[in-house]
Formats: structure tokens, C-alpha cells, sequence
């Protein structure tokens, strides 16, 4: 049972009588009130949710697009790697090509020049011809699939035109000159046994290069093979493009055609391999610099100015200081050596201020010729701060930045003098106490915006830096009896000292 | 009951002049609350103004069926009082020293023969702390678990800002008796 003194009794009658201030004047008050927190924005859209809610976003944006870009970075490296490999292997053709057109310019003539032994050649050049045909059958084959089934396919293809091959060895040994016939024996002999080499290597360049178009699969096999650099290898590359004529004398026009083509392909690929190298020469430079991200602790010393002095009570008002370094938080951006966006999380940063005497009292006891002086002043501030700074490189470790703090109050250290003065014989005695308190009374601001100026040096991952911050409002606004209204901004400078304990790994 | 009750309706749709109302027929109990806690006249306007902004905000909370809307409104402005003592506080509550009161005498009648602004600025001049207790524990009769459980300090520290209370405010009132 909760007992009551009697003078409480009596206070709590006594409290039920104070005077009362205006009501209606209250109640206008009250209807602005009511006005003000009609025209609030929704909770959504008030400023501090909606710069929140920015950041979010931002961070988000910005991690998705590092993500997106580590992706897409990893994807044109091999597509340029698979388009590298696409236009060495045009430049082999084209090479390839140009041989060709020189060497069928040569077999042209010699047609015109040995018109008389057109018999000696023509069946050369219908054996090559039937070898065109084949090996653009094998190449439509091979186009077709590069499994084992398309091997054995084109195996069987070959045979036939070995067969094919035969009869026409058979038809030139029924022309006159026997010793052609021998010639071309040899010759057939020397083929067939290349052709054998072509194969197995047809073979392992269809396991290797499965991913690239079978007609390039094709044009490095025969690229291979030196017997079928002539006309096989022009017909070899137009499988897709023109039909194939069995005789040698159609075959010529559409060759000068498809080389024509060639040539544009050649070009049309030049121009695309200058792009892909400008944008993997981008990329490649991109990847030189990646952005960075990184988090860590930081320590801070802040240097006296002016009339600071140090304090050694923490926000607990206990006689240590070692509340005042608790590490700060950071996570930093970087574009690597060229500029650094950090974000700075600080839980209960101290700062030493100038003594301020915010409240005095003065009771005179006539009885006991005592007076009594209270004075409470103010020693140190404890904020919660968060600043975002921008930071560029002016050489490879150090750097200069600027940004801006926003410091919310947390606590304050001020010291109570009760000073007792014996108006007889003028002896002073005086108690001092240290008072922590978590308000923030009329005369000190809430928040306090602030501009900072910061330079770094950077060694492996250690950061030491100097900073030096001016508040933008100030932050104690109080009235002197003399009815002058006082406003203090702060200034203050800070040893840095950063710890990188997380650093993203290079794209 | 009823006008209560049209009252309650008309706040809840926004109605003006319904808040005009129901602000005016409390404003004598609430307004003499937030004085006991608040520092000066100003201060205790805007912390009742808040509370019965929280009131008009929340009124279709209300529920008859629990108290009566006096009893509601009391506990709401008797929050925004804490909440506006927690935020001046200026002493450290978390000090677990209990010193014995200073035995002072005083009677019940120098109270009485005081004047109530004498006696409030007495309150006021009370560590925000120590206000909150006094004011919870006599005027408005929590018990000292309750007021440990509202201000989150330990019961012992509600029994120690009491007696500091006590202390002081006889101390005080001695004074004043002997200057008169």
C-alpha cells in the first residue's frame, strides 16, 4: 500500500490550484498544429524518408550495375575472344584467297598458252573439279552436324569420290599419252594419302572447334591440306553461297564472283574486327579500372582549436576517454586511382568545445550571509554522425575531398560548479560536478549540418587523413542576461586514421 | 454520454470544431498536468498541444469498453510529458546510489499558506528526473514498479528520485519559511 506524507497530500492539493494560461490563445496554437500536420506530406513522401529511401535506391542501382557490368564484362570477353578467333581465321582465308586467285590466274593462262595439250589437262581438271565436288559435299556434310554419324557420312562420301576419282584416272588412261597417265598415278597416290592427313585433321578440328560455323570448321581443314589449295578451297568456301558446276569452264565465272564476295566478307570483317578491337580496347581499359568497393573502421583525434579544450569524461561522464574512440564505420567507392566516394558512420563522436556557461544562478541567503552560484557549463558534445565525401587522387596515394555531415546530438558533458560564498568572512567553497545528460535543451540544436575538407594519404590499408570541418548552423543559440542573443558555430580539426578490413575483388 | 460520444464521431471525421470541443472540456486537467512536468508555461502549452495532436490522430483507437476518454487522454499527455522530460533530462538516472533523506521538518501547513506559483516553480526546479518520479508518484499515484517500468530505471532509482524529491522540495520550502 503506497503511503503518502501529508505534505504531499497537501502538495498535490495545492499543485491542483496553478493558474492557468489562456485557453483560447492555446487553442489557436493547437489549430495551427492541427493545420501544420494537415499540409505533412505522407510518411512516404517526407524529406528524411525520402532522402533515405534515395540512398537505397542509389546503393541498390549501383550494385545491380556492378553486377550487370561484371556479367556483360564477362560475356564480350568471350564473345571477343570467339570473334578474335572468327577474324584470324578470315585472314587466313583471305591469304588463302588471294593465293588462290593468283594461282588460278596461272592455270588459266596455262588453258590459253597449252591449247594443243588440252587433253593432258582437262581430265587434271575434271579430277580436281570431282575433288571440288566432293570436298564441298564433305563441306556441306560437315555443315550439317560435327558428330560421329557426320564423320562416318563424310567418310563414305570420300570413298565415292575416291571412286569418282578412279574412273577419271580410267578416262585419262584412255587418252594417247601414256606418260601423262603415270604422272597422274603418282600424283593420285600422293593425293589419296593427303587426303588421308586431311582427314584426321577434319577430324580434330571438328572436336576442337565445335562452337565455330562448320563452313570456317571446313575452310581450316582444307586450310591444312596444300593439294586442295586451289579450286577446292574457293569452292569450299561458297557451299552456301553458289552452286557448284562439275565442269571446269563454269566454275570459273562464279569463282571470280565468289572471290568478289570474299573480298567484301574480308572487308565487311576487317571493319568489324576494328570495332570489336576499339570496344575491347574500352572494355580492357574499363577493366584497368574498376570500381572498388571497400569498408572498414576509422579512428579520429581531434586537435584543439582556439579555446577547445580537451575534455577526458566520456559520454557516460565517467573520468576516461576511451568512449571517444570508438571506431567510426566507412564504405567506400572507388574508380580506381582516380576518385573515392565515402560514407562515414559514426556512432557517438566526441567533440571538444569551448566552455560555455549556458545557465548561472544566484541565491542569496541573508540569514546565513551565504550566497550560492550555480553555473553549468558546457564541456563536450557527443553526436551521431554520418558524412558522404567525395575524394579525387592528385597523386597515386594521396588524395583531397570534400563533403558533408550530418550530426544528430547525442549527449553532453557539462560540468555544475556550486560555488558557496560566505558574505562575512568572503571564503569560497566550491563543489564541481560532471553531469552526462542525453537532452537537448532549447539552447543546443538538435541536428547540425556541417562541410568538411579532407585529405588522405593511403598506404596498403592504412589511410591516414586530415580533416577539417565547419558547421554550416550553429549549434548552441542561448540569451545572456543582458538580453543578447549568442550563436556559436564549431570548427574542428581531425587526425584520421582508416582501416580497411574489406575490399571487393578486381572484376 | 451522447455529446461524448458525438464528440468522439466528429473527431474522427476531422471535424473542427468537434476538436475545438473536446480540446476545451479537458484542456483545465491537462494543461494543469503538463505545468507539474514541463519547466514554464510555454513548454507545457506545446507538450499538451502535441498530446492532443496524438489524440486527434489516434482517436479511433479509443475504446470506451477500456476507461473513459479522460483516463485516455491523461495517459497520452502524460507520456508526452515524459517524452518531453527524457528529452531535457539533466541528471543521469542510472545511478544506483540511494542516500538517506535528510530528516527536514515540514508542515503540512506552510504548504497550504504557500503560494501554488511558489511551489511550482519549486517543482520545476527539480532534476527532470526526479519531476517525472514526484509528479507520477503523487499526482498521479503510480506505484514505484509502475514508474520503473514507464521511465525504464529500477525501482530503486524511482524510491531514491523520490526521496531526493522529498529532500529537496522541504529543503526548499524551509527556506521559503525562513525568508518569510
Amino acid at each position: 500500500m503506497k503511503k503518502k506524507l501529508p505534505i504531499e497530500e497537501a502538495l498535490e492539493q495545492k499543485l491542483q490550484q496553478i493558474p492557468q494560461p489562456d485557453q483560447e490563445t492555446s487553442w489557436q496554437a493547437m489549430k495551427l498544429l492541427l493545420e501544420k500536420d494537415k499540409r505533412r506530406p505522407a510518411f512516404i513522401f517526407r524529406r528524411r524518408n525520402v532522402i533515405a529511401l534515395l540512398i537505397i535506391l542509389l546503393s541498390a542501382a549501383l550494385l545491380l550495375w556492378k553486377n550487370n557490368d561484371r556479367s556483360s564484362l564477362n560475356k564480350t570477353a568471350k564473345d571477343s575472344i570467339v570473334k578474335q578467333e572468327i577474324s584470324n581465321e578470315s585472314n587466313k582465308n583471305s591469304e588463302q584467297s588471294n593465293e588462290n586467285q593468283n594461282k588460278e590466274n596461272i592455270t588459266t593462262t596455262t588453258e590459253i598458252n597449252k591449247a594443243d595439250k588440252a587433253v593432258q589437262i582437262k581430265p587434271t581438271s575434271s579430277s580436281n573439279t570431282a575433288a571440288a565436288n566432293s570436298s564441298s559435299e564433305l563441306s556441306e556434310q560437315t555443315s550439317q552436324g560435327t558428330n560421329a554419324d557426320g564423320i562416318q557420312k563424310v567418310k563414305k562420301k570420300k570413298r565415292a569420290s575416291k571412286g569418282r576419282l578412279n574412273a577419271n584416272v580410267i578416262a585419262a588412261t584412255l587418252s594417247d599419252d601414256p606418260s601423262s597417265v603415270s604422272k597422274e598415278e603418282n600424283e593420285e597416290k600422293i593425293n589419296e594419302k593427303k587426303k588421308k592427313k586431311t582427314k584426321s585433321a577434319l577430324q580434330s578440328n571438328l572436336a576442337i572447334n565445335s562452337a565455330i560455323p562448320s563452313e570456317l570448321n571446313v575452310t581450316s581443314a582444307v586450310d591444312h591440306d596444300p593439294v586442295m589449295k586451289t579450286d577446292e578451297v574457293v569452292s569450299n568456301r561458297n557451299v552456301n553461297l553458289l552452286p557448284m558446276d562439275s565442269s571446269s569452264n563454269a566454275a570459273i565465272v562464279p569463282k571470280m564472283k565468289t572471290l568478289a564476295i570474299n573480298e567484301t566478307i574480308k572487308d565487311s570483317l576487317n571493319l568489324s574486327d576494328t570495332t570489336i578491337v576499339t570496344n575491347t580496347a574500352k572494355r580492357k581499359n574499363d577493366k584497368k579500372k574498376p570500381f572498388i568497393f571497400s569498408a572498414g573502421i576509422g579512428f579520429k583525434q581531434q586537435i584543439p582549436l582556439s579555446q577547445q579544450k580537451i575534455s577526458r569524461y566520456g559520454f557516460n561522464g565517467r573520468n576516461s576517454i576511451v568512449n571517444d574512440y570508438i571506431p567510426s564505420v566507412y564504405f567506400r567507392v572507388e574508380k580506381e586511382k582516380k576518385w573515392f566516394t565515402l560514407l562515414e558512420l559514426d556512432l557517438a563522436a566526441p567533440r571538444m568545445k569551448e566552455p560555455v556557461v549556458y545557465s548561472q544562478q544566484t541565491s542569496v541567503n541573508n540569514i546565513i550571509a551565504q550566497q550560492k552560484i550555480t553555473r553549468l557549463e558546457l564541456r563536450k558534445i557527443f553526436y551521431q554522425k554520418i558524412g558522404l565525401s567525395y575524394h579525387r587522387f592528385i597523386k597515386p596515394s594521396l588524395s583531397v575531398g570534400a563533403g558533408l555531415n550530418w550530426s544528430k546530438l547525442y549527449r553532453t558533458i557539462s560540468t555544475k560548479n556550486v560555488t558557496i560564498k560566505n558574505l562575512q568572512n568572503q571564503s569560497e567553497e566550491t563543489n564541481t560536478q560532471v553531469i552526462p545528460s542525453n537532452f537537448n535543451d532549447s539552447f543546443l540544436f538538435k541536428s547540425v549540418p556541417s562541410f568538411t575538407l579532407q585529405t588522405n594519404y593511403e598506404w596498403r590499408r592504412f589511410n591516414l587523413g586530415l580533416r577539417w570541418t565547419s558547421d554550416l548552423q550553429p549549434y548552441i543559440k542561448f540569451t545572456r542576461p543582458s538580453g543578447e542573443i549568442v550563436e556559436r558555430k564549431d570548427q574542428v580539426l581531425e587526425l584520421l586514421l582508416y582501416i580497411r578490413l574489406w575490399k571487393s575483388k578486381r572484376n | 454520454m451522447d455529446l461524448t460520444n458525438d464528440i468522439i464521431r466528429g473527431c474522427k471525421h476531422g471535424d473542427r470544431k468537434a476538436q475545438e470541443q473536446l480540446y476545451k472540456n479537458f484542456y483545465a486537467s491537462m494543461i494543469n498536468i503538463c505545468q507539474r512536468y514541463t519547466g514554464n508555461e510555454q513548454d507545457a502549452v506545446e507538450v499538451m498541444n502535441n498530446g492532443f495532436l496524438k489524440v486527434f490522430n489516434n482517436i479511433q483507437r479509443y475504446e470506451s469498453g477500456k476507461g473513459t476518454l479522460y483516463t485516455w487522454i491523461r495517459t497520452v499527455v502524460v507520456h508526452c510529458c515524459l517524452d518531453y522530460l527524457k528529452l531535457r533530462q539533466r541528471q543521469s538516472i542510472h545511478e544506483e546510489i540511494y542516500p538517506e533523506a535528510e530528516e527536514i521538518q515540514v508542515e503540512p501547513e506552510a504548504i497550504s499558506n504557500m503560494k501554488v506559483n511558489q511551489l511550482l516553480l519549486f517543482v520545476r526546479q527539480l532534476p527532470a528526473a526526479t519531476r517525472a518520479v514526484i509528479n507520477l508518484y503523487i499526482m498521479e499515484g503510480y506505484t514505484h514498479k509502475e514508474i520503473a517500468s514507464i521511465l525504464n530505471i529500477s525501482e530503486g532509482t524511482s524510491k531514491w528520485h523520490l526521496s531526493e524529491a522529498r529532500k529537496n522540495l522541504k529543503q526548499m520550502i524551509s527556506l521559503q519559511e525562513v525568508k518569510l
